[in-house]
């Protein structure tokens, strides 16, 4: 690490990374999240044993709480649904006619493990039957060494099928083993975007400036739309070169396929999504995601030392510009998988370890934190907003769910005789009930809008199936204690005494091949 | 279209902010127990739990119903109500109607549980052997022997009461005492006259008759005396705790053995149960 550099903490993945007094302030960095999450839900048990009444009203200020969020969010969530629809209906192509678009490259990066030829297959369609010239898309096939020649094979199939409708198609196989590595979707990624600058853009002599890269996760199938509306968006943007552009990912292309469960988390991090489209300052990039390829370049492309590489990568480019970077909320979706096993339990593993990856997003906090103690170009108030807003978020995610419907009723049960014969113990699960119930109903309403960005139900499933999709929201409070609080919790305890996750990948696979008929709303 | 202003998202944030100063209070005030009172202003409030473990009863709180007992449904939580006594009265089909005076103190649930025994006490002869009669019933010759073995020893007079503990039945100088054996735990609500005013022991039977043994049995204690013979009573300080004559002869004792309530009148042996 060359500390002469301006900007020599862009990279950086842990304290281990770091010596000396900036090792020791990282790992307290790292220690951070989990410290207070466990102090939250800590204080809470021993106040439930010592000041049960103080623990009871606290339950109920939650409640209350949570019910005011809920509700704000939702106004947010509505008017994100509202405003795709509306882009979804918006002609696009028609809006750029009165731009100068023609020098725009689309560069699509889909790095990829073990998936299968139907999964690289279908979302490589999806680019081909987007209403958009794909011989000014080039497509990357990013390849891993590790996964071996059937990898490779899957890669060559698709190139040899589908590699002259675009401007160019290649495949990247990211060496197994490189120094300072974490093998994972980062590593892959920057190493397929260096190989496309050397093979694709400097032998064309394609200015870096005019590119737009899409990071997709393997299983993104794009709305016909999206390189319309993303060009639009880059070109309109007051800083294209210094903004990063988030769709809306909803997890459709299997959605019918998903048991109960699944559904639930994949919609509810859609509506998450939804919600911080609308809180632009609060948005950070998150899975599939655009990013200009000078941004890229300057920033050193994606982190490879790292796990949450997406949502890093917006932060690496804040600090490397000083502040002066944001996420463009495109309001626009793209279609991902479910988190979908051959088995139930399946299923539900690795949703959990899914969340728990993407809530191991908490080793930002460390990042931010530790920029922005070196970087003084940032101004102090986007410091304190940015640290805070991540600080809260992921507090908030562990121990909010795990408050409201566990921890909170802790008084009740360990409150001893004197607090259960209160007026307050008697009242504490109604009064608490009333608020939840209210923030769920609200929640349900808003849910019932998200049946308009389901695909048409198959034939094969019945009515009842679409009766299920609004009623599976009833198990929110489940899902949420289960996949997002426990995982969450889980990751920062990990962070905290230094067990580092690695990536893990998301397996996927698909029944069917017809993804764009379904995504297609 | 485009995402939603800041000026807007401002004017939400300060609108449920507002609603959330505003609800906290009231929120708070009423798990609390505050009630507001025209003319009274807010008023500290308390209320009575009711367990009735019986369905098909009808609970009355001075004198109003306050709901019906069914298998789902077996307690009730009446709230609001001003600091003040209040007559709970449960009726039942073929049983003795309870009565019970509680005393409702602020921000305090005080317990209550109905006892209704039914107006038909089963009384039969216990016979060892095999072959039972209208009038008795066989019992094995094992355990009729552990019947009359345990009229050799001294009544038990510490056992549950419910899931409650902590509680022990003492004949003293021919009275029939219910006495809190845990003194770092406060007496529970029968021990309690009100909820601030709690007693350590109580009689259940304090008269002219002599009382000679005692049992817990069915959720209250069954006593003999030799005046009167054997009776039943709840375990509860309040007014008015049930009292009822099971086996009204005299010079007769009585034994609680593993939950059935056997009565020795000479050398007759009788199970008494409802």
């Amino acid at each position: 690490m060359n500390k002469s550099d301006t900007h020599w903490y862009l990279h950086i993945g842990r304290a281990s990374d770091l010596s000396g007094r900036d090792r020791f302030v990282y790992r307290l960095f790292e220690i951070l999240p989990g410290a207070l999450s466990l102090t939250t839900l800590g204080a809470f048990v021993v106040l439930s044993f010592m000041r049960p009444v103080i623990a009871a009203y606290l339950t109920i200020v939650f409640s209350v709480y949570w019910l005011f969020k809920t509700s704000y969010l939702s106004i947010h969530l509505r008017h994100n649904f509202k405003r795709v629809q509306h882009n979804l209906s918006v002609d696009w192509n028609e809006r750029l006619k009165t731009l100068k678009h023609d020098q725009v490259v689309h560069l699509v990066i889909f790095p990829f493990y073990e998936e299968g030829y139907e999964v690289v297959a279908g979302s490589v369609r999806g680019l081909l039957e987007s209403r958009w010239d794909t011989k000014s898309i080039a497509l990357v096939l990013a390849t891993e060494e590790r996964a071996g020649a059937a990898a490779r094979g899957v890669a060559e199939r698709i190139e040899r099928e589908f590699g002259e409708n675009f401007l160019v198609c290649i495949t990247t196989c990211h060496p197994h083993g490189l120094p300072g590595e974490m093998p994972g979707k980062g590593s892959n990624s920057s190493y397929a975007a260096e190989e496309a600058r050397i093979r694709i853009l400097d032998p064309r002599g394609i200015p870096y400036e005019s590119v737009i890269v899409s990071a997709f996760d393997v299983d993104t199938v794009v709305y016909p739309q999206y390189f319309a509306c993303l060009t639009w968006n880059f070109l309109t943007a007051e800083n294209p070169l210094r903004s990063s552009f988030q769709p809306v990912p909803l997890y459709n292309n299997n959605i019918w396929e998903a048991p109960i469960l699944a559904r639930v988390v994949a919609y509810s991090s859609s509506f998450w999504q939804m919600i911080q489209q609308e809180r632009p300052e609060k948005l950070a990039t998150f899975s599939s995601h655009a990013v200009s390829f000078r941004a890229l370049y300057d920033a050193g492309y994606w982190q490879k030392n790292i796990v949450s590489e997406d949502s890093r990568i917006f932060w690496n480019l804040f600090v490397r510009y000083d502040g002066a970077y944001e996420v463009v909320p495109m309001a626009y979706p793209v279609s991902m998988d479910a988190n979908v096993a051959p088995t139930f339990f399946g299923t539900l593993r690795n949703i959990y370890l899914q969340h728990r990856r993407w809530t191991y997003g908490a080793e930002n906090i460390a990042y931010i934190l530790f920029a922005f103690l070196k970087n003084p170009r940032i101004p102090f108030r986007k410091k304190l907003r940015a640290a805070l807003f991540q600080i809260e978020g992921f507090w908030s995610l562990a121990t909010h769910p795990l408050i409201l419907f566990a921890v909170g009723w802790l008084p009740l049960f360990i409150g001893g005789d004197a607090f259960n014969a209160t007026v307050l113990s008697y009242n504490l699960p109604s009064v608490a009930r009333t608020f939840l119930t209210l923030a769920m109903f609200g929640l349900i309403f808003s849910a019932s809008f998200s049946m308009y960005l389901v695909p048409k139900r198959p034939s094969e499933y019945t009515r009842f199936r679409s009766v299920m999709l609004v009623a599976q929201w009833l198990l929110v409070p489940i899902t949420m204690v289960i996949f997002s609080s426990i995982p969450g919790l889980d990751a920062q305890i990990r962070l905290m005494f230094g067990r580092y996750l690695g990536f893990w990948v998301t397996p996927k696979s698909r029944k069917t091949s017809t993804l764009l008929s379904k995504a297609a709303v | 279209m485009k995402p939603l202003s800041p000026r807007k998202r401002r004017a939400y944030v300060w609108l449920f902010v507002a609603l959330f100063f505003f609800s906290v209070p009231i929120a708070l005030l009423y798990a609390g127990g505050y009630r507001y009172k025209p003319g009274f202003g807010l008023v500290e409030t308390g209320g009575i739990f009711l367990s009735v473990p019986y369905s098909d009863a009808t609970a009355y709180l001075n004198g109003k119903e306050v709901g019906r007992s069914s298998i789902l449904n077996k307690n009730f939580y009446i709230n609001d109500l001003a600091p003040s006594a209040y007559v709970l009265h449960v009726v039942r089909a073929s049983s003795t109607p309870w009565y019970r005076t509680v005393v409702v103190e602020p921000k305090i649930v005080t317990e209550a549980r109905a006892m209704l025994v039914p107006e038909d006490i089963e009384v039969v002869r216990l016979v060892r052997g095999t072959t039972s009669s209208p009038t008795s019933r066989a019992v094995a010759t094992r355990l009729y022997d552990t019947y009359r073995e345990a009229f050799r020893t001294a009544a038990t007079t510490t056992a549950d009461i419910g899931s409650r503990s902590d509680v022990e039945i003492v004949v003293r100088k021919g009275d029939v005492f219910a006495v809190w054996t845990n003194s770092e735990k406060k007496p529970t609500d029968n021990f309690c006259e009100r909820p601030s005013s709690c007693v350590q022991e109580f009689s259940i039977e304090h008269g002219k008759q002599v009382a000679i043994s005692t049992g817990f049995f069915n959720g209250g204690v069954a006593y003999a005396t030799t005046e009167g013979g054997v009776f039943f009573s709840e375990v509860d300080a309040r007014p008015t705790p049930v009292t009822v004559s099971l086996y009204p002869y005299r010079d007769v004792d009585m034994r609680v053995v593993g939950g059935a309530l056997i009565v020795k009148n000479g050398n007759t042996l009788y199970q008494v149960s409802f």
